[in-house]
Parts: structure tokens; C-alpha cells; sequence
């Protein structure tokens, strides 16, 4: 293996779970969470002169990762039919019914919706660094962190209620 | 009342216990780093290659040098791009031309009180430094031509463009072909027998997508689809009835000649 094939595997490997867990609760998917993360550290390995001079390597990567999602969520390149996640939730799940209620919930949002709700809420970006990495005005950011709480309260709090 | 700090812990715990698959993940995307590397080498290569064709045209003229085209040093020399060099799209229309100006196109193509949102004209698949780069030859965006909202796209493929999941092969190839598998699927041909357009509708839980494709100038091919989404990648919910443009209007659109110039 070449020393820059070791790095890449180096960096992946420590980057992996994060980027997979942003991925995930960006996609709501297993399916596409897995295809995201790919294609993140694929541009990653592409552009690997650019990473290691990255300030930081690691935001550099996330930053693809970001990116992608928003290049990604509205593409539809090929005449395929969807198919369902190969990946079943109670294959391996702990915590059956609040992940599926939640990740149903997010799946409902609006792709940008769910891109605020997972800066703003999942990793405590201000408006003003949500804003930057999303290309959005601050009200616009602010607008849609509200919309998307009010949308997942009225899915989420019955079931809070229920359980 | 959900509050902002339990909706983190809600999330928090969603992804505490997943299970990540970082071995498969990570060589799949070795592989696609390969490939993609490769690519964009031998695209430098043809893209230098095109402006030292240029070059040695006009030196000779202009300053009255030799019309020795430049080398290439400096270009990473991996062995690749001999291989490749005729196997990825040169620079053309359907790589070149801006999401804007691919806009101001269609407007006057699209049915009369049809209206167009969130055209999407900055290119986010980009290295995160390079914040305002545009689209080229595609264009996506949500159309209402009075059946209700859905959404559109116009794509470009050069003529040795591979599809998603395919090896590098002439677009034409596999554009203009029907699977089996696909029912609805017609193909066009010309006077000669030669398949100039494919036509297709698929219906998904309900989202019908219209997609046709056209061979363009140059063994280019134009996409065009349609669909009654408005949701990420035209899934469920469906958004209206029907999709906003049939796959007649489509065919008219990709086979317009305004696309190649």
C-alpha cells in the first residue's frame, strides 16, 4: 500500500463513525448515508493534496461531506426505480421505536429542513456557521430551524406522549 | 413541548448505537477515489491538450514562433491518461455551458404560464472552498405548468460520459437502449432505422418520472425528465397529479438545437 493510500486509510478510519452518524441523520437512510460517506471520502482520496493541507483535515472532509448532500439531494441521474433499504431497522436496532419514530420524522423534512435541524440542534452550530455551510441568509436559517421543530413536534410529541 | 435540547439528545441516541460498515466504506471509496482521480487527470490532459492545439495555431501567426505544440510537464504521470484520453468527454457544449444560460434557453421552450422555482445554478459538488461555481450542462428545478408543482431536469452527457454504474462506454450506447425490465419504454428512430430518442415512465409508489433522451450534436446526448415531486431525489410524497412536462415536451426540449449552439 502506498504511504498516501496509509494516510488516506488512517483518516477514514478515524473519521468514519462521525461522517456516517452526520451522513445518516442527513439522509435518514442507511442506504444512502452509506453511498454519502462513499462518495465524501472518495472526493476525499481524490483531492488528497487539498486535505493534507487543509488547516483542518478533518472539517475539510466534513465540509465534502456537507456538500455532497447538497449536490446529491435533489439529483435523480438515472432512470432506476429506488429500491428499499437492504438494511432493515430491527436488524440491528437497541432502540426500535424512538429511532424509527425519529427517523421517520426527519425523513418528512425537507432535505434543507433537515440539514439546519442536524447543524443547528445534533452539533450546536450558531445561525451564523449554519448559515455559512448551508449558503443561506441567517433568517432563512432561523426560519427553517423553526419550521422544522414545529413539523417534528407534531410528529414526535404524541409519540413522546404514548410511550 | 419538544425543546431544542431533548430533540439532541433524541438524535444523539439514534446514532450511538448504529452500525457502521467502515471496511466496505472505505475500500468502495478508495476505488472511487481511483477512478475519479483518473479522471479528472486525463480530463487536464485533454483540456491542456485542446488549449496547446489552440496555442500552436496562433503562436506561429502572433509572435512568430515555431508551431511546436508545448509539452506536458508537470502533469502527474501515472501512466493513466495514455489509457484514458479517449475514453472521458473532451470539453464541448455539454460540459461548458452554464445552468444560467442553459435557463435562458428553455424559459422560452416551457408551455405558456409555467413557472419555475428554485432553480439550482451554483454547483455544490465542488471542493468546500470554491463556494460559487456554477452548474454546467445540468439543470434542475421545480416547474407548475397548472397540474400543481413537480420538478424537472436537462443533463448534458458528453459523448464518453459513463453512467452511474456503468464502466466508461459512448453515451450513445447506453442511453438509447431499453431494458427489458422497463415497460414503459419507447425508442425513436429516424428515416434510416438510426434510434435518435428514448422515452420512458416510470411510476413509484405513486411519483410518475417522464425521461426522455435525445442524441445531440457531436454523439452528445441530452436527459430530460420530469416528475410530480418536489421531494429529494422525486420520491414520495407526490406533489400533483401528473408531472409538469409530458415526455413529448420533454423529447421537444432535448432535441432542441439550441443546446449544442
Amino acid at each position: 500500500m502506498a504511504i498516501a493510500d496509509e494516510e488516506f486509510s488512517e483518516l477514514a478510519a478515524a473519521l468514519m463513525p462521525q461522517l456516517y452518524r452526520r451522513a445518516y441523520l442527513l439522509t435518514a437512510s442507511h442506504q444512502h448515508a452509506e453511498d454519502l460517506t462513499q462518495t465524501a471520502l472518495a472526493k476525499t482520496y481524490d483531492a488528497w493534496w487539498r486535505v493534507q493541507r487543509a488547516v483542518d483535515p478533518a472539517a475539510y472532509v466534513h465540509g465534502i461531506l456537507l456538500k455532497s448532500f447538497l449536490s446529491e439531494r435533489r439529483r435523480r441521474s438515472s432512470g432506476e426505480l429506488p429500491v428499499a433499504d437492504p438494511k432493515s431497522e430491527d436488524a440491528h436496532d437497541h432502540d426500535l421505536a424512538d429511532r424509527i419514530v425519529l427517523v421517520d420524522a426527519l425523513a418528512q423534512l425537507a432535505a434543507l429542513d433537515r440539514a439546519v435541524v442536524v447543524l443547528r440542534f445534533w452539533e450546536d452550530r450558531s445561525v451564523e456557521q449554519t448559515a455559512a455551510l448551508l449558503n443561506l441568509s441567517s433568517a432563512a436559517v432561523r426560519n427553517r430551524s423553526m419550521r422544522a421543530l414545529k413539523r417534528l413536534r407534531v410528529v414526535l410529541e404524541p409519540a413522546t406522549k404514548g410511550a | 413541548m419538544l425543546q431544542e435540547q431533548d430533540l439532541k439528545d433524541r438524535l444523539d441516541r439514534i446514532v450511538d448505537g448504529l452500525d457502521v460498515p467502515a471496511e466496505r466504506i472505505e475500500a468502495a471509496a478508495r476505488i472511487e477515489g481511483r477512478r475519479r482521480r483518473v479522471r479528472r487527470r486525463a480530463s487536464n490532459v485533454i483540456g491542456i491538450a485542446a488549449c496547446a492545439a489552440a496555442l500552436a495555431t496562433v503562436t506561429p501567426t502572433v509572435f512568430g514562433g515555431s508551431s511546436t505544440a508545448p509539452g506536458f510537464a508537470g502533469l502527474p504521470d501515472d501512466g493513466s491518461q495514455t489509457v484514458l484520453l479517449g475514453e472521458i468527454s473532451p470539453p464541448g457544449w455539454w460540459n461548458q455551458m452554464t445552468a444560467r444560460e442553459m435557463f435562458r434557453h428553455l424559459e422560452s421552450m416551457l408551455p405558456e404560464g409555467a413557472e419555475a422555482t428554485e432553480v439550482e445554478f451554483l454547483n455544490f459538488d465542488t471542493p468546500p472552498e470554491d463556494a460559487d461555481e456554477p452548474h454546467r450542462g445540468r439543470l434542475l428545478f421545480n416547474l407548475d405548468t397548472g397540474s400543481g408543482p413537480g420538478a424537472a431536469e436537462l443533463m448534458f452527457y458528453g459523448p464518453r460520459t459513463s453512467p452511474p454504474d456503468r464502466d466508461v462506454e459512448p453515451a450513445l450506447y447506453w442511453a438509447l437502449r431499453c431494458r427489458p425490465a422497463w415497460l414503459d419504454c419507447e425508442l425513436r428512430r429516424d428515416q434510416d432505422g438510426e434510434v435518435v430518442a428514448k422515452l420512458m415512465t416510470d411510476v413509484y409508489q405513486g411519483v410518475t418520472i417522464n425521461t426522455v433522451y435525445a442524441r445531440g450534436a457531436d454523439g452528445a446526448v441530452i436527459r430530460a425528465a420530469s416528475a410530480n415531486s418536489v421531494a429529494d431525489k422525486w420520491e414520495v410524497p407526490t406533489s400533483a397529479p401528473v408531472p409538469p412536462l409530458t415526455v413529448e415536451q420533454l423529447l421537444e426540449i432535448a432535441q432542441s438545437e439550441a443546446w449544442s449552439g
